[in-house]
């Protein structure tokens, strides 16, 4: 094969003084590159996380800054943890909250309450003393502590509500004004901005709030190119509140956008709550055609299973309700 | 990208490698001309009981022979030029779809933007030049497997002296030695590419990196390793490995490749059954002169019908979110052992 591609620099380049900068300071040049890209400021980016020239200083690698700060600030410009590209060696420390972290998420999603509760507990007692990024671990718990609530369906609405304004305010008090103002926020703070509004009492209101937060998920894959990955649970209570409304074709679109933002992850996440929603507002629009009618069951087989393999419990009695009744054949 | 313990990659490194951590330290301490660090402490970092020094993981690194920062990126460009990162994935989806012709512009354009004295570069364009060049036929497997083992050299240089099972290998490294594994089953060597997978999935057992990469990668390997035993007749095996991925796949809530092993897992116990072996082992050794025939045949009908159900299952699963290749198989495979319930499919 032919070496056509001529390198624009020369061979001896390999110990030169842009490669040895570059190398030392590989997570800070991302970061810079990231904001310059998606044309941030660090005005824009750190309030609430990070003072700026904590953030300059991150940036050009001279001082090591806490690994979760440094998440966070790539939170908010919606780089998700798991398109990092680059290889991290966390130490012992870091790596154990890591850890955790995931342990805490996995259990939640697995309905493993109690396990979940006990993992939280040990979580605040290891970053008892987390320093620069105490803040953060304290939203981390707030957080997940309400969407274990929500899940376990204990707690009254406003109890849960509650945890989710704490969590946000920890990092972004000024919440209302920033979504408003279309200014930056990271998924953490718009999921929980989500799950506030979908706790309002008035359903009209409700679905205003909610088409709000779609649009503004609009304006960042505008923006960024891509949609940031809390954008699907939003879609959901978006989708779902107009089924209520019985606005089933914008319900069905709502629906497919967010199965084609699915289809980029190999992670189930809530494919079958909205593949489930999409089959129930299709139904309810009525079938021309007899191939309609057939895709339509076909989509609720693939819930049902999808369901059962991955032991959505709650769901799949939903389904297998609602299969009984249209009188849907399953195993 | 992939996160790993600092401690455990070290530990796995300097054990592959040969080197005591009485010798490791006497290296630092050469390289500072003072103590750097003792017996005592490198064995806490190895097995994460106290956090590294800034500086003393780079140090470390060096005398173990890898690249040393802390964080390195899988291929290095200028800051200004990072977009050129993307392309990277570009080429990979060009090669899969066979775009050859796309896939080398895109990687001339590439290329002339990396730094090439940067070792990961030029491990990076060995093998995706190697790679183009042998599915284009240009070169032989054997050719290709040679150049892959010289790419590997590149990030491993003691690549002929350590065992193979004990490296903690990164996502670029991992990529090379599937291919050579590819290649190997290409040329149905498949003692090798048992060996090779083997020493792969041992060395991921280690777990030196996070739950959900762990998952994936270990899953790779069980699906290849599965087919493998598909193709040697080694029923048991295979359905091992698949139950294994199964596990954890559901454990991880990740829905690709399930319906691969589930699929791997029927196809096994219908081989099984046609051949007699299956379910005829569950009945236990003292009671099987006694069953009779027609017990024997509930048996394998209870069996075959499970075995529907998983297919049925993992049909529906793989057309989320569209028909693909895996759902034509899946099919083909369900017209053919249970033709009443496949055949209504759409």
């Amino acid at each position: 094969m032919k070496n056509q591609g001529k390198s624009k620099y020369r061979d001896d380049i390999s110990g030169s003084e842009d490669i040895k900068i570059c190398k030392k300071n590989v997570i800070g040049e991302f970061l810079c590159h990231i904001r310059q890209i998606r044309n941030y400021t660090m005005e824009e980016v750190c309030p609430g996380i990070c003072s700026v020239p904590t953030m300059s200083r991150a940036e050009d690698g001279s001082r090591n800054v806490d690994y979760f700060i440094v998440i966070a600030l790539l939170d908010r410009m919606k780089v998700p943890e798991n398109e990092i590209e680059i290889e991290i060696f966390l130490d012992a420390r870091e790596y154990e909250i890591y850890c955790l972290r995931k342990e805490i998420l996995i259990l939640i999603q697995n309905e493993q309450y109690e396990q979940a509760e006990k993992a939280l507990a040990k979580y605040e007692e290891e970053v008892r003393e987390a320093g620069d990024s105490s803040f953060l671990q304290k939203q981390f718990v707030l957080y997940q502590r309400g969407m274990l609530e929500q899940k376990r369906k204990r707690l009254d609405k406003k109890e849960i509500s509650k945890m989710f304004a704490e969590a946000i305010t920890l990092t972004a008090p000024d919440y209302q004004q920033r979504f408003e103002q279309r200014k930056v926020l990271s998924t953490t703070e718009l999921s929980c901005i989500a799950e506030i509004v979908f706790y309002k009492e008035n359903s009209s209101e409700k679905e205003d709030k909610l088409k709000e937060i779609y649009q503004y998920y609009q304006w960042c894959k505008k923006r960024e190119g891509v949609f940031p990955p809390s954008c699907r649970k939003a879609m959901q209570y978006y989708a779902e509140s107009l089924y209520t409304a019985e606005k089933y074709k914008e319900c069905i679109k709502i629906c497919s956008e967010t199965l084609e933002e699915l289809s980029t992850t190999s992670k189930l996440e809530n494919r079958c709550e909205m593949q489930f929603l999409k089959a129930k507002a299709e139904k309810q629009l009525g079938f021309q055609r007899e191939e309609q009618r057939a895709a339509y069951e076909e989509d609720l087989k693939s819930t049902y299973y999808a369901a059962m393999v991955f032991h959505c419990k709650e769901l799949l009695k939903e389904v297998k309700q609602y299969i009984e009744q249209e009188g849907i054949e399953v195993i | 990208m992939a996160r790993y313990l600092a401690g455990r990659v070290i530990r796995m490194k300097r054990e592959a490698l040969n080197i005591s951590r009485e010798k490791l330290c006497e290296m630092l301490s050469n390289r500072a001309e003072k103590e750097v660090c003792g017996v005592q402490t490198l064995y806490r970092i190895e097995n994460g009981k106290t956090s590294i020094k800034t500086g003393m993981f780079e140090k470390i690194m060096e005398c173990i022979g890898q690249v040393s920062e802390r964080n390195y990126t899988t291929i290095l460009v200028p800051a200004e030029k990072r977009r050129y990162l993307n392309l990277k994935t570009d080429i990979y989806t060009y090669v899969i779809y066979k775009e050859f012709q796309k896939a080398r512009e895109t990687l001339e354009l590439l290329e002339s933007e990396l730094y090439p004295g940067y070792i990961r570069n030029q491990q990076y364009l060995m093998e995706v030049k190697a790679t183009l060049a042998y599915e284009q036929k240009e070169i032989s497997p054997e050719e290709y497997i040679k150049i892959l083992f010289n790419a590997l050299r590149c990030t491993i240089p003691d690549l002929d002296r350590i065992d193979l099972a004990g490296w903690p290998y990164n996502n670029e490294e991992f990529q090379i030695l599937f291919n050579i594994a590819k290649a190997y089953d290409a040329m149905k060597w498949r003692d090798k590419e048992e060996e090779l997978l083997l020493k792969m999935k041992a060395s991921v057992e280690h777990r030196y990196m996070e739950d959900d990469f762990y998952a994936v990668w270990h899953c790779t390997i069980l699906r290849q390793l599965s087919e493998l035993m598909c193709l040697t007749n080694q029923h048991k095996r295979s359905m091992e490995y698949c139950e294994l991925g199964i596990e954890e796949l559901k454990n991880q809530n990740l829905i690709d490749l399930i319906c691969n092993f589930m699929y791997d897992i029927v196809w096994n116990k219908e081989q099984m059954i046609r051949k007699g072996i299956f379910p005829y082992e569950k009945i236990p050794e003292d009671k099987k002169e006694q069953t009779l025939a027609a017990d024997q045949k509930i048996l394998i009908s209870q069996e075959r019908e499970q075995c529907k159900e998983m297919l049925i299952q993992a049909y529906y699963l793989s057309i989320n979110p569209r028909e693909n290749e895996t759902t034509k198989r899946i099919k083909r495979l369900g017209e053919r052992l249970y033709p009443d319930r496949f055949k209504s499919l759409p």
